[in-house]
């Protein structure tokens, strides 16, 4: 066997290896059939927009996750085209206030925040808190994810952007975990649904956590 | 010890018989003049020889750390995922499906089953973040009423988000 026949050896083992493992693998993303197929013309701006994405450090794949989105749900090309571009605009918006550390489920959390209203400024004082959350040291991956989360799914439940971000800023102040803030999600959720005002739900709730968490560290709030 | 033996051996008379087949065995041997020129070339060329074994045996190797390095991002790919399990109740559907940005919205990637009293399950592995994802009903798109809305429905039919935690999340 000479080297030119192993090498074509390896590269025939080797493509369908690296290929599954771009793939990710993972049981949600394997099954049988296709993507939802795209408007004619779609694909081509879509992987036009995407390019443009990956050029500025940005995330390319929600980009077709959200062509894919509209097509299953039936959405003409212009509607799925305007979609596309008006998240890579998110995404390069929150780039900007968050900062070239922050990981991609973040990004993509935070342009889903400032989809529902909440402005630039508001993620960043969120960010900065966050950061301050587990302290310097804290290298935490996707610690913003969950505020994020929350505090989107909270504006578009009608609580006001700087209450919501206010709330927030006090949990994470305390270093609230995860689990608080998904909790406090359905907390408010169940009051709103019960004719509570959202704002108001949203002060008495954030206010219970935050004194839960100081009976847990010994009663002294942090200085904010 | 083993040097004084071979001393004594050497030093000692050879048996007559003996002595005679080491004679024969010493005599030169005449061979065609052609034979021994290319014994001559094979004997004077194992560099050569070594580098040709080697070329065949990088590529080899190269190829095997490759798919080393290719198995191991994939065990490490799979430990980072977290295994979640989505369900809703459809008592009259007949077909449900999970979608979402994880399988690019495909209704055919992730079927549900059908558990007890007409709740649809399935449990999928998902990457650490945030996932939007609805389920498919009979072909109709339901968000899931029991976690965070997805704000950004750009497409008028609601979805979901879920949040998987990374590794040292809370």
């Amino acid at each position: 066997m000479n080297s030119k026949s192993v090498c074509f050896a390896a590269l025939v083992v080797l493509i369908p290896a690296m290929s599954r493992a771009q793939g990710g693998g993972g049981a949600a993303g394997q099954g049988a059939g296709a993507s939802p197929r795209l408007p004619a013309g779609v694909e081509v701006v879509v992987n036009r927009l995407a390019d443009s994405a990956r050029a500025r450090g940005l995330p390319s794949d929600p980009l077709f996750a959200k062509a894919a989105e509209g097509a299953l749900k039936g959405a003409d090309s212009t509607r799925i085209v305007d979609a596309v571009r008006r998240l890579l605009g998110e995404l390069e918006v929150v780039r900007g206030t968050l900062g070239t550390c922050a990981g991609n489920a973040e990004l993509a959390a935070a342009a889903s925040a400032l989809h529902a209203g909440v402005t630039p400024a508001q993620l960043a004082r969120v960010a900065q808190k966050c950061g301050e959350r587990g302290g310097p040291s804290s290298a935490k991956p996707d610690r913003l994810v969950m505020p994020l989360v929350v505090l989107a799914d909270l504006v578009a439940r009608r609580v006001s952007a700087d209450v919501a971000v206010s709330s927030l800023e006090t949990l994470l102040s305390r270093s609230a975990p995860d689990a608080e803030f998904a909790s406090l999600r359905t907390a408010i959720e169940r009051d709103i649904a019960s004719g509570a005002s959202p704002d108001a739900a949203m002060r008495a709730r954030s206010a219970a956590v935050a004194r839960s968490l100081d009976g847990r560290t010994g009663g002294r709030p942090p200085q904010e | 010890m083993i040097d004084r033996e071979s001393k004594t051996a050497v030093d000692e008379p050879l048996d007559p018989l003996v002595e005679r087949a080491a004679a024969q065995l010493r005599r030169p041997e005449s061979v065609r003049q052609a034979w021994r020129e290319e014994l001559l070339a094979q004997v004077s060329t194992p560099p050569r020889a070594r580098r040709a074994s080697l070329r065949v045996w990088i590529p080899v190797a190269i190829a095997a750390g490759l798919v080393a390095a290719v198995g191991m991002r994939q065990l490490a790919g799979r430990g980072g995922e977290d295994r979640i399990r989505f369900s809703v109740s459809a008592p009259s559907a007949k077909q449900v499906s999970l979608v979402g940005d994880f399988n690019r919205w495909n209704p055919a990637a992730v079927p549900m089953r059908r558990g007890s009293r007409d709740v649809w399950i399935v449990d999928v592995r998902l990457q650490p973040g945030r996932h939007v994802f609805a389920f498919s009903v009979d072909g109709a798109l339901r968000a899931d009423s029991a976690a965070p809305r997805a704000v950004e429905d750009d497409f008028g039919v609601p979805g979901s988000v879920v949040v998987v935690p990374g590794r040292g999340s809370d």
